[in-house]
């Protein structure tokens, strides 16, 4: 990630040393990126912009801390996340009790493996977008969702068996 | 499943994400909100000093640990097992197990990527099931790439053999030169078919030719339940000495909702099937919750729900968490009572068992509906079977396919890797699930466990090690350890073999693959060879491959 740096006296040893991003870089540069990939997640664009404003609020509370993240990004996506499940959970488990109407699903650009993410549950699609979105390695998703790298190993298998099978299926219904 | 799903996944995500222009609150909206949430924060924390000062140190970090709820705070770990403890159902320890051959290690070019199925044949070929050279999801026509079965009897070379013919694979086992492949009948379709059909074909010549029969199976759903809108069907096969099992499962998915009678249907009301039949659900009850939740939470000292710790929840959230609270249950039937004999018509686990190569015939399915198993292996003295239920792993044994007792008690190991046969043994490889400590279990029956001493190679690594990779057969047990190197500031990965029990290596993966981020992908162990696919990340282009032979010293 490419972020604004400045540089800051250290008083340990006098010397000049490279200073993390200040909160407002940090925001520009991440907030579009965690929308987005929640957006994918959670299949529901509005609410995947809801729980990134959120998870930046909570990312500025405790900027002390998550500056010193090696994946700052990690910990504003799982916040975001944990935020928007917890919402979920309270308020959205009926999608039709929004008065927003239904969710609004991010357009399709490969459609079979749009209706086959979509069919995922969202710990499987959280692994996926992590992987495959933010090309992060196994370990790095272990720790930015804080789950075991077996668990994130084995999440992936099963994702991408469900994927390949309603591939599969699909292309079984589309032949004549 | 291949690299080129992945690719196709990862090109389509991309660019689902490019055309995404979110609307963002802005940074001042995050400073100014932040800066309240601080505030909140200091203002509990200054409560908790009050509470300090009155119940005592200890108690008082406790309280503060509860109501802060904080998700930077560090989980307490269990003791991990100590070794040497045996499953209390009888019989003793297993002290020591067979003595290891040395292996001498190399890397090779990689010819096989991601495999769907890796196994060891009993004539000491090792497979592996994965899409044909050359074949990608842009030149297969639309379709799904087509499969072939690789085979290596030195480890380092493989032969390809295209799987022909219209294999809906799910699939693939060996015992005695026989190969036997399990998949959907030709011409399924998973979408408004009244039945599954599956069949298990067997190849005596390396998968150059297949006899394929239809498994008896009589997974359909009664008649006028309803429109079906998808069928899921997937099966595992295990083929061993003298028996081969096949499972299968069908799921059916149907319109519910013209079951309920008509003064429970509302817009409010969902249904969803049970074990014995349906029962509706009315959500209006989640929002009445969720504003109980949000009001006693509130009353706590505010902040989300979400955060608090477990036994901090209010009631009301608590019900609300648990996704099901019994009061928003307003109509349940059986299927007797809705006018359907069969107990069960949506989800369906069928086990099949042939004896001596004869036909397949039905013996009752120890697996749930709702289970997703990941595998059924033939091991020593009979079978095992590695399934998902709802939180953890489960594992279940069978001395000859028909009557099947899960594994309970086994060394604490709830997330299990790999399950196989070495020196008369079967061998579990998992982690436990408190800890996610790598563990080694062998059993002599199936149902009395020896954890392996591995603690003196975990602590040599140190830190928070966990499994990645794991394989058992003739040359033992191997399997991959990963750790964050706070020093390199990334993962590293070793590779250990033993015997089960007693006998522990580690294998020198870091001078066959030299510094940098690497991790094993698969391993697959034959009767005189391991094999593995190392891939190592580039900081500067996409991941390479490496396959790691290890050979008996002559």
């Amino acid at each position: 990630m490419v972020m604004e740096e400045s540089t800051t006296q250290s008083p340990e040893n006098g010397g000049v040393l490279p200073a993390r991003p200040d909160f407002g870089a940090f925001y520009r540069e991440t907030h579009p990126r965690v929308a987005r990939a929640l957006a994918l997640t959670l299949g529901d664009v509005a609410l995947g912009e809801e729980a990134a404003d959120e998870a930046m609020v909570r990312c500025n509370a405790r900027w002390a801390t998550v500056q010193g993240h090696d994946n700052a990004l990690g910990w504003v996506y799982r916040s975001g996340l944990d935020w928007a499940l917890s919402k979920r959970r309270r308020t959205l488990r009926a999608p039709r009790f929004r008065p927003s109407g239904p969710p609004v699903p991010p357009p399709a650009t490969d459609p079979a493996i749009g209706e086959s993410l979509a069919g995922l549950s969202v710990d499987l699609r959280t692994v996926i977008v992590c992987r495959y979105l933010f090309d992060w390695s196994v370990d790095q998703t272990a720790d930015a969702l804080r789950i075991r790298a077996t668990v994130v190993e084995a999440r992936t298998e099963r994702a991408l068996a469900q994927i390949q099978q309603k591939l599969d299926d699909l292309q079984l219904q589309e032949r004549p | 499943m291949s690299l080129h799903l992945e690719d196709r996944l990862r090109s389509h995500l991309q660019e689902q994400a490019l055309g995404l222009q979110p609307d963002a609150a802005g940074v001042d909206a995050a400073v100014g909100d932040g800066r309240r949430m601080r505030r909140r924060r200091m203002a509990l924390n200054s409560v908790v000093a009050v509470l300090l000062l009155v119940v005592g140190v200890g108690g008082a970090v406790a309280v503060r640990a509860a109501l802060v709820g904080d998700p930077e705070a560090d989980l307490p770990l269990a003791d991990a097992n100590e070794p040497g403890t045996v499953n209390a159902v009888g019989g003793g320890p297993i002290t020591s197990g067979s003595a290891l051959a040395t292996l001498n290690w190399y890397g090779v070019e990689p010819t096989v990527g991601y495999s769907t199925k890796l196994f060891g044949a009993d004539d000491g070929a090792i497979y592996a099931l994965s899409t044909a050279p050359g074949a990608t999801w842009q030149n297969a026509g639309g379709g799904p790439p087509p499969k072939a079965l690789y085979r290596t009897d030195d480890g380092e070379t493989w032969s390809v053999t295209l799987i022909a013919g219209e294999f809906g694979l799910s699939d693939i086992d060996e015992s005695k030169g026989t190969l036997y492949a399990i998949g959907t009948a030709p011409g399924f379709s998973a979408v408004g078919a009244s039945a599954a059909g599956f069949t298990v074909s067997t190849s005596k010549d390396g998968g150059e030719t297949w006899e394929t029969s239809l498994l008896p199976s009589v997974a359909t759903p009664p008649d006028d339940l309803g429109n079906v809108n998808w069928v899921d069907a997937t099966a595992n096969i295990a083929a061993g000495e003298s028996r081969t099992v096949a499972a299968t499962f069908t799921r059916y998915q149907v319109d519910l909702f013209g079951l309920l009678p008509a003064e429970v249907r509302s817009e409010n009301v969902d249904v969803q099937p049970t074990d014995t039949g349906i029962q509706a659900i009315d959500y209006s009850i989640y929002e009445q919750l969720s504003m109980q939740c949000e009001q006693e939470t509130a009353a706590l000292g505010g902040g989300d729900p979400g955060e608090l710790a477990e036994d901090q929840l209010p009631d009301s959230c608590r019900q609300l968490f648990s996704g099901q609270p019994a009061d928003a249950i307003v109509f349940t039937a059986t299927w007797e009572e809705l006018g359907f004999d069969n107990g069960s018509p949506l989800s369906f686990s069928e086990l099949f068992v042939a004896s001596d190569g004869g036909a397949f015939e039905p013996v009752p399915s120890p697996f749930r509906a709702d289970e997703w198993v990941r595998g059924i292996y033939a091991v020593g003295d009979g079978f095992m079977s590695l399934s998902w239920g709802l939180n953890s792993a489960v594992v279940r044994f069978s001395p000859d396919g028909r009557t099947w007792n899960e594994v309970s008690g086994l060394a604490g190991i709830s997330d299990v890797m790999q399950v196989g046969s070495y020196g008369g043994l079967t061998v579990v490889a998992g982690a436990t699930g408190e800890t996610g400590r790598p563990v080694i279990a062998a059993s002599v029956d199936g149902t009395t466990w020896t954890t392996a001493d591995i603690d003196e190679v975990l602590d040599e690594l140190g830190g928070e090690l966990w499994m990645s990779a794991a394989a058992i057969g003739e040359q033992g047990v191997v399997f991959t350890l990963q750790w964050w190197d706070e020093v390199a500031q990334r993962s590293s990965t070793t590779m250990v073999r033993g015997n089960g029990v007693d006998q522990w290596e580690i294998v020198p993966l870091q001078e066959l693959i030299g510094a940098g981020d690497a991790y094993v992908e698969w391993l697959a162990v034959g009767r005189e060879h391991i094999v593995g696919r190392v891939v190592l990340s580039s900081q500067f282009g996409p991941p390479t491959g490496m396959q790691l032979v290890g050979l008996p010293s002559e």
